[in-house]
C-alpha cells in the first residue's frame, strides 16, 4: 500500500546517500529497517514521511502519487516517532501534547477528546494525562511520543530506534506494546540496531547498505547468511541464532525463549 | 593579517573607527571603505560574508537617504552612509581573520576583561547550533502531526510560540548540568592560563606605531 | 576523631555559577530567536534584551556581573546578527542590562508590584531596559553619523518605543514559565539553611581503598526519605566496577557522591562519609576532587562548553593554570588515548553523539585523574556505539591503569570488561561481588531481572531445569561452550543409563564432572574455530 520507486537522495546534490531504492510495504507488516551508521535508514523514513524531498523517484500510497505531499498531509496515514522523545514534545501536559495532532487535522472537540482518551488508554498512560512531559521517565516519554503518533489515527507507524536508551524493562514493555498494536492491524516500521529485536519481533527486514537496499526479506533469511555477508551489512547474528547454530539439529531460533524451549525439548526427548 | 596577534587587530579596528569619525569628506571615506573591502577580498572573508556586507550596504544607503531627506545635502548623505559602512566592515574583518579562542585570550589577558564574560560569549556561541537543531526538531514534530506552515500569520505566530517555550525550559534545565560541569572543571580558578599564544611581536609593534602615526596626522 | 556513622553534612543547593550558565544559555536562545523571529508590521521584538532581562530576574546577579552580561549580549549581537553599528551595541546592551537589574532590585520590596495577582516586574523591566538600551543606541547613531534631528525624534524614538512595547509582552512570556521551573526545582536565589563546615575535624576512613563510601545516607533538599541509605561500597585501584539497579534505586546518587557533587552541588544532607584516597570529601572542594576522579555526566552533551574540540580538552587545564607546553602535551596524549586525533579543530557541535562522548572523556582525562566515573554513558548510543565506548573504556582500564566506575542499565556490552558489579535496590547496595555472582543474585532475588542479558537468563533457566554448565554464560563464546557441555553431559548420561541399568546417581555425577573438565578443554578449540568463521 506504500510503494517507493527508484528513490534517490543526497543532502548534497553530488553525493548520493542512496539510489535505486524500491520496495512496497503491505498492510499488517512489521518491518525492521537496519544497516550501518550513515547508511540512510533514518533518511529513508524521513523521505517516506515527507521531511526530505527525493532527488529522483516517486512514492505512492494506495496507488496515489504522494511524492510532493507535505508531511502535514502524510500525517493522516503515517505516524512518526522520532529517535529522541524529548525533542518532539512541546506542550505543557500529556493530554495536550497528544491532542495536538487531531487538533491540527481539524477534528471536532469531542473527537479530539475521544481520540486522546483512546490512545492514552491503549499505550497505558491514562494516569499521566495532566503530567508535564519533560518530567516523565524515559519509558513514559517514549509512550507519550507513541500516543501522539497514534492520535493521528494513521495506518502506518514509523519508529526511529525507540529502544535506544531504554533499560531492559522499558524495552520489554515497549515491545509488548508494539506487538499488541501490530496485532490490532497497525503496520509498523521499526528502525533498529538491535539484532535480537529484529529477529524476534519482525516479519520482514529491509537492510540499507552500499547506497541502496542491500537486503529485503525475512529475518530468518537474513540471519542465516554467512557471518562475512552479515558483517558487510554492519550486522551480527543475534545470540539466539548464533547459539542455535552451535547445537546440531536444533534449527533456527528467533529468540532466546524459542531456543530454550527447543533445547529443553531436544534434551528431554 | 594572519601574523598579527588579536590585540593588534583590535587596535586596528578601533583606529579605523576613529579615522571614520575624523575624516569629514566623502572621497577619503570612500578610499577607507574600499581599502577595507580589499582586505576582506584578499583574506577570502568577502565570499563567506557577502550577504552580511550586502545588508550593511543596503542599510548604509538607507541611512544616506534618511540624511538626505533630513538635511537636503547630498555630500553629507554620502558621508553618513560611508562612515557607517567603514565602521562596521572593519568589525567583519576583525572577526573574520581572528580565531575566537585567540580573541578571547587577548580580551582576557591584555584587555583585562574578566574571564567569566569571555567564556560566556564563546559558550553561548557553542550552544546556538544545538538550539537551532532543537527548534527544527520541534517544527518537524509539529509538521508530522498535521501542522501546516502555509497558514496565516496568526497560525505561524502560534507555532513559533510553541517552539519557544520548550526551548526555553530545556535550556534552563541544561543550565544546571552546565553549572556542575564548570565546577567539576575548576572554572573560576584564580590562575587561569591560555593555550593560545597572543603576545605582541615585533611586527605588531610596528603596525601599532603606524596606527598611532596615522591617527595623530588625521587629528592634526 | 569522629564516628563516621554520626557525621552529618548539609549544604545549600546550586553551585557558584548558575548566573553564568543561565545567562549564557538564555543569551544563546536570544540570538537564535532573533534570527527566526516573526515580525509584526516589520517590527520585531528585541529577543536579546528580553532574554537577558529574564536571566537577571531569575539569578539576580551583582551590578558588576550585570554589566558583564550586557557586554556579552552586545558581542553576541555584533557577531550573530551583524549589527549595523557595533559601538552602539557595546554601550546600549550594558545600559539595558543595568536598567533591568536596577528595576529588579527597586521593585523587589514594592507593595504595588502585583496587579491582579500577576507580578509586573518582568513587564516593567522588559519595557524600561529596552527603552534605555534602544535610546542609547539611537542617540549614538544620531550623534556619530550626524543624522538630522527630525529623524531622531520622529522616526528613531517611536521605533524604540514600539520595540519596547513588544518587549514588555515577550519578557513575561519568557519569564513566567522559567520562574515556575526555577521555583519547582528550588533554583531561585534564597537564604539557605545552615551549611556545615568539616574543615576543623579529623575524619579517618575505616577501610583503605581508592574510594570508600562508609555508612552513607543522603537526602536531597526537602526530601523526607533518603535516596541512598547506609551504603558501604569501596572502589579499589584498577577496578572496573559496574553499578546497576532499577530506575530510582540511587545509582546516580552514588556516582554524584563520589565526585562531591552530592552534597556540594545538589545540596541536601549527607550522613556518613565518602573518602577519596583516604581523605574526606567534605573537606575538599569539587575542582580539587575532580583532580582525583573524573566524571562523564549522563548529559555529556551539556558537559561540553567550548566552541572547538581543542578548547574543550584544554578547558579544565586552563582553569587550573597549566602552562602552555603542558596543555599541548597532555592534549596530544588524551586525543590519542580516546582516538580523536585529527578532529582537534572541528566545532563541538559538528561531532556525532559517540564522538561527543569521547570528547567528554578526553576533557576529563586531561587533568589526569586516576578514576573515571561514567554515569549512564550508553543511554543515547546505539549498540555499535555502546560496544565501541566500552572497548575504549576497557582499554583505558587495562592499558592505562585507570580505575573505572560505570553506572549503567545496559549490562550486555559492559560485561567483558567489568571485574565487579554492585546492585542497588531502593537506595541500598544489595549485592557487591564478581559479575556472575551479582547477575545470579538479580535473577534469584527477582531484582531488575529485565536488565539481565538474555543469554545469561537462558543459562540460569537451563540450570534450574537441571542442565547446568561448567561456567556462567557471560558471552556468546562461553554460552556455546556451555551448550556443548550440556549436550555431552546428556549424551554421556544416556549412554551410562543404557550400559549400566544398576548405576547410582552419585556415580553418574562424579563421572559427569570428570568428563566435564575434559569437554571444556576440548571445546575451547571449537570456540576458536567458531570465532574464525565469524570474523
Amino acid at each position: 500500500m506504500l510503494k517507493v520507486e527508484n528513490l534517490r537522495f543526497g543532502y548534497v546534490p553530488s553525493v548520493d546517500i542512496f539510489k535505486d531504492v524500491n520496495f512496497t510495504i503491505h498492510g499488517g507488516e512489521f518491518i525492521a529497517i537496519g544497516g550501518k551508521n550513515g547508511c540512510g535508514k533514518t533518511t529513508i523514513t524521513r523521505l517516506l514521511m515527507g521531511l526530505e524531498k527525493p532527488t529522483e523517484g516517486r512514492m505512492y500510497y494506495n496507488g496515489a502519487d504522494i511524492t510532493t505531499m507535505p508531511p502535514s498531509k502524510r500525517g493522516q496515514f503515517i505516524g512518526y516517532v522520532f529517535q529522541q522523545p524529548d525533542r518532539q514534545m512541546f506542550r505543557s501536559t500529556v493530554a495536550e501534547e497528544v491532542a495536538f495532532g487531531p487538533e491540527s487535522l481539524g477534528r471536532s472537540k469531542e473527537d479530539v477528546e475521544r481520540i486522546v482518551n483512546d490512545v492514552l488508554h491503549k499505550v497505558g498512560i491514562s494516569h499521566l494525562r495532566e503530567a508535564y512531559p519533560p518530567t516523565l521517565r524515559r519509558g513514559e516519554k517514549q509512550r507519550v511520543a507513541i500516543a501522539s503518533a497514534l492520535a493521528m489515527e494513521s495506518s502506518i507507524l514509523i519508529l526511529d530506534e525507540p529502544t535506544s536508551g531504554q533499560d531492559g524493562k522499558e524495552t520489554k514493555e515497549l515491545l509488548a506494546l508494539l506487538r499488541q498494536l501490530h496485532a490490532e492491524g497497525l503496520t509498523i516500521l521499526l528502525i533498529t540496531h538491535d539484532m535480537e529485536i529484529m529477529a524476534a519481533e519482525c516479519t520482514r527486514a529491509i537492510i540499507m547498505g552500499n547506497r541502496t537496499v542491500a537486503f529485503d526479506g525475512t529475518p530468518e533469511a537474513l540471519f542465516t547468511k554467512t557471518a562475512d555477508e552479515l558483517h558487510d551489512l554492519g550486522l551480527t547474528r543475534p545470540p539466539s541464532v548464533e547459539l542455535s547454530l552451535a547445537v546440531p539439529g536444533l534449527g533456527y531460533c528467533k529468540s532466546m525463549d524459542e531456543l530454550r524451549r527447543k533445547l529443553l525439548a531436544q534434551l528431554e526427548g | 593579517m594572519e601574523r598579527l596577534v588579536p590585540l593588534t587587530k583590535i587596535l586596528m579596528t578601533l583606529a579605523v573607527s576613529v579615522w571614520a569619525i575624523l575624516l569629514r569628506d566623502w572621497q577619503s571615506l570612500l578610499v577607507l571603505v574600499l581599502a577595507e573591502l580589499l582586505v576582506l577580498l584578499f583574506f577570502g572573508i568577502f565570499r563567506q560574508q557577502y550577504k552580511a556586507i550586502a545588508a550593511l550596504v543596503v542599510f548604509a544607503v538607507f541611512l544616506g537617504l534618511v540624511q538626505y531627506v533630513g538635511s537636503g545635502d547630498i555630500p553629507s548623505a554620502i558621508v553618513a552612509g560611508l562612515r557607517m559602512l567603514s565602521m562596521t566592515t572593519v568589525f567583519i574583518a576583525l572577526l573574520g581573520t581572528t580565531k575566537l579562542q585567540d580573541l578571547t585570550a587577548a580580551l582576557v589577558t591584555q584587555c583585562k576583561i574578566p574571564y567569566e564574560y569571555a567564556f560566556m560569549f564563546t559558550a553561548a556561541l557553542r550552544f546556538v547550533p544545538d538550539f537551532i537543531g532543537e527548534s527544527k526538531a520541534v517544527q518537524e514534530a509539529q509538521a508530522c502531526r498535521g501542522l501546516s506552515l502555509e497558514g496565516n500569520i496568526l497560525k505561524r505566530m502560534k507555532s513559533y510560540a510553541s517552539v519557544i517555550q520548550p526551548l526555553l525550559l530545556k535550556s534552563l534545565g541544561r543550565s544546571e548540568t552546565m553549572a556542575l560541569s564548570l565546577e567539576l572543571r575548576g572554572f573560576g580558578g584564580k590562575n587561569h592560563s591560555f593555550a593560545a599564544s597572543v603576545g605582541l611581536k615585533a611586527i605588531d609593534y610596528a603596525v601599532i606605531a603606524g596606527l598611532v602615526v596615522i591617527t595623530v596626522l588625521l587629528f592634526v | 576523631m569522629e564516628r563516621i556513622q554520626d557525621l552529618v553534612y548539609t549544604h545549600k543547593q546550586g553551585g557558584k555559577f548558575r548566573w553564568v550558565t543561565v545567562s549564557t544559555l538564555l543569551l544563546a536562545l536570544g540570538a537564535i530567536l532573533h534570527l527566526v523571529s516573526p515580525s509584526i508590521a516589520g517590527v520585531t521584538p528585541n529577543w536579546m534584551i528580553a532574554t537577558y532581562c529574564v536571566a537577571i530576574l531569575l539569578t539576580k546577579p551583582s551590578y558588576a556581573q550585570t554589566l558583564g552580561i550586557g557586554f556579552v549580549a552586545a558581542f553576541l549581537t555584533i557577531l550573530t546578527s551583524k549589527s549595523a553599528f557595533p559601538y552602539g551595541n557595546l554601550l546600549s546592551e550594558p545600559g539595558g542590562a543595568l536598567t533591568a537589574a536596577l528595576v529588579t532590585r527597586a521593585m523587589m520590596n514594592l507593595s504595588w508590584k502585583r496587579i491582579g495577582g500577576m507580578d509586573i516586574t518582568p513587564i516593567v523591566s522588559g519595557f524600561l531596559a529596552t527603552v534605555v538600551s534602544g535610546g542609547i543606541f539611537v542617540t549614538l547613531l544620531w550623534q556619530v553619523l550626524e543624522l538630522p534631528s527630525t529623524v531622531y525624534v520622529k522616526a528613531m524614538w517611536p521605533l524604540v518605543l514600539m520595540v519596547a512595547g513588544l518587549n514588555a509582552v515577550i519578557t513575561p512570556v519568557l519569564y513566567i514559565p522559567a520562574q515556575k521551573l526555577f521555583a519547582k526545582r528550588g533554583m531561585l536565589p534564597s537564604d539557605h539553611e545552615g551549611m556545615s563546615n568539616h574543615s576543623g575535624l579529623t575524619i579517618l576512613p575505616e577501610r583503605q581503598a581508592k574510594i570508600s563510601m562508609e555508612h552513607l545516607t543522603y537526602f536531597y533538599p526537602k526530601a523526607s526519605t533518603p535516596s541512598i541509605e547506609n551504603v558501604n561500597l569501596d572502589v579499589h585501584d584498577g577496578d572496573f566496577l559496574v553499578i546497576t539497579g532499577p530506575a530510582g534505586s540511587g545509582k546516580s546518587t552514588i556516582c554524584m557522591a563520589m565526585v562531591g557533587a552530592v552534597p556540594k552541588f545538589y545540596g541536601g544532607r549527607l550522613e556518613g562519609m565518602v573518602f577519596v584516597d583516604g581523605k574526606a570529601t567534605t573537606q575538599m572542594d569539587i575542582p580539587e576532587l575532580a583532580n582525583h576522579i573524573g566524571v562523564v555526566l549522563a548529559d555529556y552533551d551539556t558537559q561540553l562548553v567550548t566552541l572547538t574540540v581543542r578548547e574543550e580538552v584544554a578547558f579544565a587545564m586552563e582553569n587550573r593554570g597549566y602552562s602552555r607546553d603542558v596543555i599541548e602535551k597532555r592534549s596530544r596524549d588524551v586525543f590519542r588515548q580516546v582516538g580523536l586525533e585529527g578532529l582537534e579543530d572541528r566545532k563541538v557541535t559538528s561531532l556525532s553523539g559517540g564522538q561527543r562522548q569521547r570528547l567528554a572523556i578526553a576533557s576529563v582525562l586531561a587533568t589526569n585523574p586516576s578514576v573515571l566515573v561514567l554515569d549512564e554513558p550508553t543511554s543515547s548510543l546505539d549498540p555499535d556505539g555502546t560496544a565501541e565506548l566500552y572497548r575504549l573504556v576497557g582499554a583505558l582500564n587495562k592499558e592505562h591503569g585507570i580505575t573505572v566506575v560505570v553506572i549503567d542499565h545496559d549490562l550486555h556490552a559492559v560485561l567483558p570488561y567489568a571485574n565487579r558489579m554492585a546492585l542497588m535496590n531502593d537506595g541500598k547496595v544489595v549485592c557487591d561481588s564478581d559479575v556472575a555472582t551479582t547477575l545470579r543474585y538479580m535473577y534469584e532475588h527477582n531484582i531488575y531481572v529485565d536488565a539481565l542479558p538474555s543469554v545469561f537468563t537462558t543459562y540460569l533457566e537451563l540450570e534450574s531445569a537441571g542442565y547446568g554448565s561448567a561456567e556462567p554464560w557471560l558471552s556468546i563464546e562461553s554460552a556455546i561452550k556451555g551448550l556443548h557441555y550440556i549436550e555431552m553431559a546428556k549424551a554421556i548420561d544416556r549412554s551410562v543409563h543404557a550400559r549400566t541399568s544398576y548405576s547410582t546417581h552419585s556415580v553418574i555425577d562424579s563421572e559427569r564432572t570428570e568428563l566435564g573438565s575434559n569437554i571444556t578443554a576440548e571445546d575451547s578449540e571449537n570456540t576458536v574455530t567458531g570465532g574464525g568463521t565469524r570474523a
